[in-house]
C-alpha cells in the first residue's frame, strides 16, 4: 500500500490523537472560557494533577488491566474451543454473557469491599469487567471458522497448534479484535469512576467538580476522558481492519 | 497398498462401520459408493486417521496405521473434500504450498511443486497463484483442493465426493482431468461418491456400501454383468444398465477396418475413435442409421455396425 494511503488509512485516529493532545496543553489556557461555563468560582482550571498525569496515570491503568483481560480472556476462550476443555465451554460462555449485564459501576463498588481503596483495585475490576468482551468475542470468532476448513487442515496434517496459530486465529481475528475494542474503550469510561474509590484517574476532575458544583472542572475532565476514548477506539478499528483476513485480492 | 480387515467404526450404539475387509492395491482407483450414512465416507476417514477405527486392522503398506504418527500419516496422504476447505485467508499459492511446507521441503522445490501443480490442472501460474479462494469459480476451485491434495506426492490420494457439488458440465470436466492426472501420476486413489455414473466413469474397482457393510466389490464392467443383489441392480439404474454398460466400452474396441465393398458407408456419420459406444447408440438413434464411420482425427479408420455393439455387450 503506498503510504499516502496509509497515513489516509490512519487519518481519524491522528485527527483524534491530535484533538486530545491539544486538549491537554490548550485547556490551562481557556480560563476566560470557563469562567463563563463556572461563574462564581474563584479557580476555574483544575490544577491539583497536571492534565499530563492523569492522562498517563488512566492511560497506565487501562493499560495494565487490558493486558490482563486480554491475556487471560484469549487463553480462556481458547482453553474451553480445545477438545480436553469443552466441557467447560457451557459454563464460561454463560459467564461471560452474564457478565455484560453487570454495569462497571457495580464492579468498582463491589471490588471496593475486597480490595479496598487505590489504583490495585481499580485495576482488577477494570480486568474482569474488561475480561467478558474478550472472552465472548473469541469464542464468537473462533466457533464461527468453518469446519470444513478445520477438516482439512487437520486432514492435510497440521498439528493442533498449527491449526490454532495459522487458521483459527488469523480467520478470526477480526471479531476477537472486536471484542478487544468493545473493552478497552468501556474501560477507558469506566476507568474515571476509579476516581471515585482513590484511583488517581482524568475522572478526577470530573469527582472534584461534582462535589464542588464546579462545572467547568467536570467539562474538563469529559473532554479528554471524551478525546481519549475515540482516540482509542478509532486505532483500535483501524487495527482491527488492517489484520482482519484479506480474502480478496482485488483489496490491495 | 492399503488394507482393511475386520475394520469396524461405532459411534456410541450405532454401528456406522461393520466389520469391512478391503483391499486396495497400488495404483487403483477405488470408488466406494453407497447412499447416504451407509459408512463410505467414514471408512474413507478412517484411512488416515480422521476418524480413528474402533477395532480390526488397518494397515497401508503394511503398517497398522494407528502405530504411526497422525501428522507424519496425514502428511503422505492426499486429501480433498467436497468443499475444497482451501483457507480464505491464503492465496491459492500458499494453499497448495501448506504440505510440502509442513514437510520441511526447501523454499525452491516447494516453489516449483506448486507451478508443476498448477500447470498440470490446468490452471495458468500468473493467473491463479496469487488470487484468493474467495475469488475462484466452483471448478476452479476444486481443482486448487485437488493440486493441495497433491502437494507433498503422497502416495495416496483420499477424496471425498470432491465434484459432487459441481454443475454437471463441470463435474465431468474435471471427471475427465482426474482420469488423464491419473494416468500421469498413477496413485493409489480412493474415492467416494453417491453417483453411480461418476463410480462407473472413474473406477477400476467399486465398492458398494450399504448399511455400513461391503455388498459388492467388482470391476464397472462385473458390477454391471452381475450385480450381487437387487440392491445394487437399483444402484445400476435399473433398466438403464444396458446403456451404462455401452457408455464404458470405447468405439475402438469394437469397429471393424473398412471393407471396400460397402458403398452405404459414405453417407453414414462419423464418430471418434475414443468415445464411447454409448455415443455411438445414441448417434445411430438420432441419425436413423445402423452403421458409423469411425475417425481417428481427420482420418477415416473403420467402421461400427449396430450389431456389434450389441454384441460387444453380450461378450463383454
Amino acid at each position: 500500500m503506498p503510504s499516502r494511503k496509509r497515513l489516509f488509512f490512519w487519518g481519524l485516529p491522528l485527527f483524534w490523537a491530535a484533538c486530545l493532545l491539544l486538549a491537554i496543553l490548550g485547556l490551562p489556557w481557556l480560563e476566560e472560557l470557563f469562567k463563563q461555563v463556572a461563574p462564581g468560582h474563584r479557580q476555574v482550571i483544575y490544577t491539583r494533577d497536571s492534565f499530563a498525569l492523569l492522562l498517563g496515570n488512566h492511560l497506565l491503568l487501562v493499560g495494565l488491566a487490558a493486558l490482563i483481560s486480554i491475556s487471560l480472556g484469549l487463553a480462556g476462550a481458547i482453553f474451553v474451543t480445545r477438545p480436553y476443555g469443552r466441557d467447560f465451554l457451557p459454563l464460561v460462555s454463560q459467564v461471560a454473557s452474564m457478565g455484560q449485564t453487570f454495569p462497571p459501576v457495580a464492579v468498582l463498588a463491589l471490588s471496593v469491599p475486597l480490595l479496598g481503596f487505590g489504583a490495585l483495585p481499580t485495576i482488577m475490576a477494570l480486568a474482569l469487567y474488561g475480561l467478558l468482551p474478550v472472552v465472548r468475542n473469541t469464542l464468537v470468532g473462533l466457533n464461527s471458522v468453518d469446519p470444513a476448513i478445520l477438516e482439512s487442515a487437520r486432514g492435510m496434517g497440521m498439528s493442533p497448534f498449527q491449526v490454532l496459530w495459522q487458521v483459527e486465529l488469523p480467520l478470526a481475528a477480526n471479531v476477537i479484535l472486536g471484542g478487544i475494542r468493545t473493552s478497552v474503550t468501556i474501560n477507558i469510561a469506566t476507568a474515571a469512576i476509579g476516581s471515585t474509590i482513590g484511583a488517581t484517574t482524568l475522572g478526577d476532575p470530573v469527582i472534584s467538580g461534582l462535589v464542588n458544583g464546579n462545572t467547568a472542572y467536570v467539562l474538563q475532565g469529559a473532554i479528554l476522558i471524551g478525546f481519549l476514548a475515540v482516540t482509542a477506539d478509532s486505532c483500535l478499528d483501524r487495527l482491527q481492519q488492517s489484520v482482519s483476513p484479506r480474502i480478496d485480492s482485488r483489496a490491495l | 497398498m492399503i488394507e482393511l480387515h475386520q475394520v469396524t467404526k461405532r459411534f456410541g450404539d450405532t454401528l456406522a462401520v461393520d466389520a469391512i475387509d478391503l483391499c486396495i492395491n497400488q495404483g487403483e482407483l477405488c470408488v466406494l459408493v453407497g447412499t447416504s450414512g451407509c459408512g463410505k465416507s467414514t471408512t474413507l476417514r478412517m484411512i488416515n486417521r480422521l476418524i480413528p477405527h474402533t477395532s480390526g486392522r488397518l494397515t497401508i503398506e503394511g503398517e497398522e496405521i494407528s502405530q504411526l504418527d497422525e501428522q507424519q500419516l496425514r502428511r503422505r496422504i492426499g486429501y480433498a473434500i467436497q468443499s475444497t476447505g482451501l483457507f480464505p485467508h491464503w492465496p491459492v499459492a500458499r494453499n497448495i504450498s501448506l504440505v510440502p511446507q509442513l514437510l520441511g521441503w526447501p523454499e525452491a522445490r516447494v516453489a516449483e511443486r506448486v507451478k508443476e501443480l498448477l500447470e498440470l490442472l490446468n490452471l495458468p501460474f500468473a493467473e491463479f497463484a496469487h488470487k484468493y479462494p474467495s475469488e475462484l469459480s466452483g471448478g476452479q476451485a476444486q481443482r486448487v483442493g485437488v493440486a493441495r491434495a497433491l502437494a507433498g506426492d503422497p502416495d495416496i490420494l483420499l477424496m471425498d465426493e470432491p465434484f459432487g457439488a459441481l454443475d454437471p458440465i463441470t463435474r465431468e470436466s474435471l471427471q475427465n482431468e482426474l482420469l488423464r492426472i491419473q494416468r500421469q501420476i498413477h496413485k493409489t486413489l480412493v474415492f467416494v461418491t453417491h453417483d453411480m455414473d461418476e463410480a462407473l466413469k472413474l473406477a477400476s474397482q467399486i465398492v458398494v456400501m450399504d448399511q455400513g457393510k461391503i455388498i459388492q466389490q467388482a470391476s464397472p464392467t462385473e458390477l454391471l454383468l452381475n450385480p450381487a443383489n437387487d440392491f445394487v441392480a437399483q444402484l445400476l439404474g435399473g433398466e438403464d444398465r444396458g446403456l451404462k454398460q455401452a457408455g464404458l466400452l470405447r468405439v475402438a474396441e469394437r469397429m471393424l477396418p473398412i471393407s471396400s465393398n460397402n458403398p452405404s458407408l459414405d453417407q453414414a456419420p462419423v464418430i471418434q475413435l475414443q468415445d464411447s459406444l454409448r455415443q455411438a447408440l445414441s448417434m445411430m438413434l438420432w441419425h436413423q442409421c445402423l452403421q458409423l464411420r469411425v475417425y481417428e482425427g481427420e482420418s477415416l479408420v473403420g467402421y461400427l455396425p449396430l450389431d456389434r455393439i450389441i454384441q460387444a455387450n453380450r461378450h463383454a
